[in-house]
């Protein structure tokens, strides 16, 4: 009960702050159509691999694994943004690499949300001896190059999706961790925490139910600003070799291919790098509209 | 005072490398497979690998190794590169200068075009001077270094040919050629940092110059001029200063991709090389040598703070 009433509270002005926002905001509008061309992107691969054994694709365009000796075209009627070393059509596989952005960027994201809120919850709640000890561990996440830490995750435990996405999350991390805290310190005061608090409730219970939920709003803006980010590092370790590999199909995989091409053939680097860039630029965009309708203080709070 | 407060705050920086230092350590001893069977390969005695293992104290368990790696930390040894067969401390301090050469002028390029741009477009805000300034600050923040890099070379280096596009001169042998291998490195390095220096310089301008003290200044009859540079610069500057702090950790790691790319021999290639070696004691030293740095940046910020703003005393 107390929880539907304080979601219905809280709602109303979220949701009206968000569309006034991106009425006047037409970059932002941009960007937000771009996220949804990308997820729109990400679910018909999806559709399209699992149930369909790529079919759709193939016959809509070319099927973006298949093997050809028309090797290093460039832009044609065929080919829209030509074929790699390999003959295969690199807007089929441009199309098929957003489901590994989607995927690793959202799930690294995630893994930092909830990580993050946690840890920066405890520490707020708590304060004292528990905070200074999990801050301090932030702190030295914090003060590795995230790139460099990354790599060394990956590099140690394996290249797979599940550790790139487990490292991306980690170096994401501290930004959560970070704003949560010093939202709760000041949720803490607030009377409904003390009101929790005198009816006896467990600190757990009132972490959960009353804290997070009133600081979560801060996270959600760091959360959008960051898949961008994310989606950038995941391409960085890609890049290096040590991402996902093939024949997994990911942009960063696909740029480091054609960096080593790129004087035979610059179209098979700059097709996954404008992929990256845009995808990167809408989420900036539109997570700084988010922000801006959220929290007009948080303007000049930017982390990394 | 002023040393005083320096000594202070590296007393204090001291745990958190302890953290960085022990976090390495753990880390890659929490790693599956050796270092040794991968340096020597799947032909190798099983003598051979017992002696190097036996050598390297990698037969030891693993809080011995952890205390013996701390008392030689402290004592200034970081151990024998496997690879490359060299005391690890000598071969980052041998390519210091180069990683730090390409990192500065990165700084150096964001820094001398962010902060004009950004000044010059909060004082025409929403014109089109300043959306371009926003826009070229969004696609910075928003492209990848080692697309910026390729795009450059294609451009700038092999379709112009007006730009070298790998290699490193060290700057004391020629500084001209030198600068020139360095530039377009630094621009695909310093591309992001652009962006977000130039977006908080705009913004807290921006806010500054709502101050009731710039609305008295003004109304003192100040020229515009002197309003700006001398009373709302410093104290716009501060956020910016703070984000180029953050963003300088920002720059080491981007090093390592971009000194691959440009086949640059620093650090960044190092950490690269080290990492797909599993060369245990260079991945340490590398990971102190980052944390170190970025100390050293913290601390150099604080300073900077307090050169700026007069009234942040030193405790």
């Amino acid at each position: 009960m107390s929880e539907k009433m304080s979601v219905t509270m809280f709602k109303k002005p979220w949701v009206k702050d968000i569309s006034i926002e991106f009425r006047s905001n037409i970059p932002a509008l941009f960007g937000l159509f771009l996220i949804f061309l990308l997820f729109f992107s990400a679910i018909f691969v999806t559709i399209d691999s699992t149930f369909f054994d790529r079919k759709i694709i193939s016959t809509l365009i070319a099927d973006p694994l298949e093997m050809t000796p028309d090797t290093y075209q460039p832009p044609s009627k065929d080919h829209w943004f030509g074929t790699d070393e390999f003959g295969r059509d690199i807007l089929a596989r441009v199309i098929y690499g957003s489901q590994t952005a989607v995927i690793v960027g959202i799930s690294s994201v995630g893994f930092s949300f909830v990580f993050g809120v946690l840890i920066g919850a405890i520490a707020g709640f708590y304060g004292g001896k528990v905070d200074h000890v999990l801050m301090r561990m932030v702190e030295v996440l914090y003060s590795i190059p995230a790139l460099a830490f990354a790599l060394f995750i990956v590099a140690i435990f394996g290249a797979n999706i599940q550790n790139v996405v487990i490292a991306v999350g980690i170096i994401n991390m501290p930004k959560f961790a970070r704003v949560i805290r010093s939202e709760v310190l000041s949720i803490k005061e607030r009377e409904f925490v003390m009101a929790a608090r005198a009816l006896g409730l467990k600190n757990s219970r009132i972490i959960m139910d009353h804290v997070i939920p009133n600081a979560i709003t801060s996270a959600l803006v760091v959360a959008t600003l960051s898949i961008g980010t994310a989606i950038l590092d995941v391409a960085a370790l890609s890049f290096l070799g040590f991402g996902v590999q093939p024949p997994t199909i990911s942009w960063g995989l696909m740029l480091s291919s054609g960096r080593e091409a790129l004087f035979i053939d610059p179209y098979l680097a700059f097709f996954p790098g404008l992929a990256i860039f845009l995808t990167a630029m809408s989420f900036n965009l539109v997570g700084d509209a988010v922000r801006d309708a959220f929290d007009p203080k948080l303007k000049t709070r930017w982390n990394r | 005072m002023r040393t005083e407060y320096i000594i202070n705050r590296l007393i204090q920086v001291l745990p958190v490398m302890l953290g960085i230092i022990t976090l390495a350590f753990v880390m890659l001893r929490l790693a599956p497979g050796d270092p040794i069977t991968i340096y020597m390969g799947v032909r190798a005695s099983e003598e051979d690998l017992q002696y190097l293992r036996h050598l390297y104290g990698f037969d030891k368990p693993i809080y011995l190794q952890y205390i013996d790696y701390l008392k030689r930390i402290a004592v200034g040894d970081f151990g024998t590169s496997i690879s490359y067969q060299k005391p690890v401390f000598d071969i980052i301090l041998k390519r210091l200068p180069v990683t730090l050469s390409l990192v500065l002028y990165s700084l150096g390029f964001s820094v001398i075009v962010a902060i004009p741009a950004g000044i010059y477009s909060a004082l025409h805000k929403n014109r089109i001077s300043d959306h371009i300034v926003r826009f070229i600050s969004l696609i910075g923040v928003s492209i990848p270094r080692f697309f910026t890099a390729i795009l450059l070379i294609y451009m700038l280096g092999y379709y112009l040919e007006i730009l070298p596009i790998s290699g490193y001169v060290p700057l004391r042998e020629d500084f001209v050629k030198g600068s020139m291998h360095l530039i377009l490195p630094a621009v695909s390095l310093g591309g992001a940092l652009m962006g977000y220096t130039m977006r908080v310089m705009r913004s807290s301008m921006l806010e500054v110059l709502g101050e009731n003290y710039i609305k008295a200044a003004r109304a003192f009859g100040l020229q515009e001029k002197v309003v700006v540079w001398r009373y709302a610069l410093r104290n716009a500057l501060l956020p910016v200063i703070t984000i180029i702090g953050l963003q300088f950790s920002t720059l080491l790691g981007g090093s390592i991709i971009i000194e691959e790319i440009f086949g640059i021999e620093g650090i960044g290639r190092l950490t690269y090389r080290a990492l797909l070696a599993r060369d245990y004691p260079l991945i340490q030293g590398v990971v102190i040598y980052y944390s170190f740095l970025f100390l050293l940046s913290v601390i150099i910020v604080d300073v900077l703070y307090a050169i700026i703003d007069p009234r942040i005393k030193y405790e």
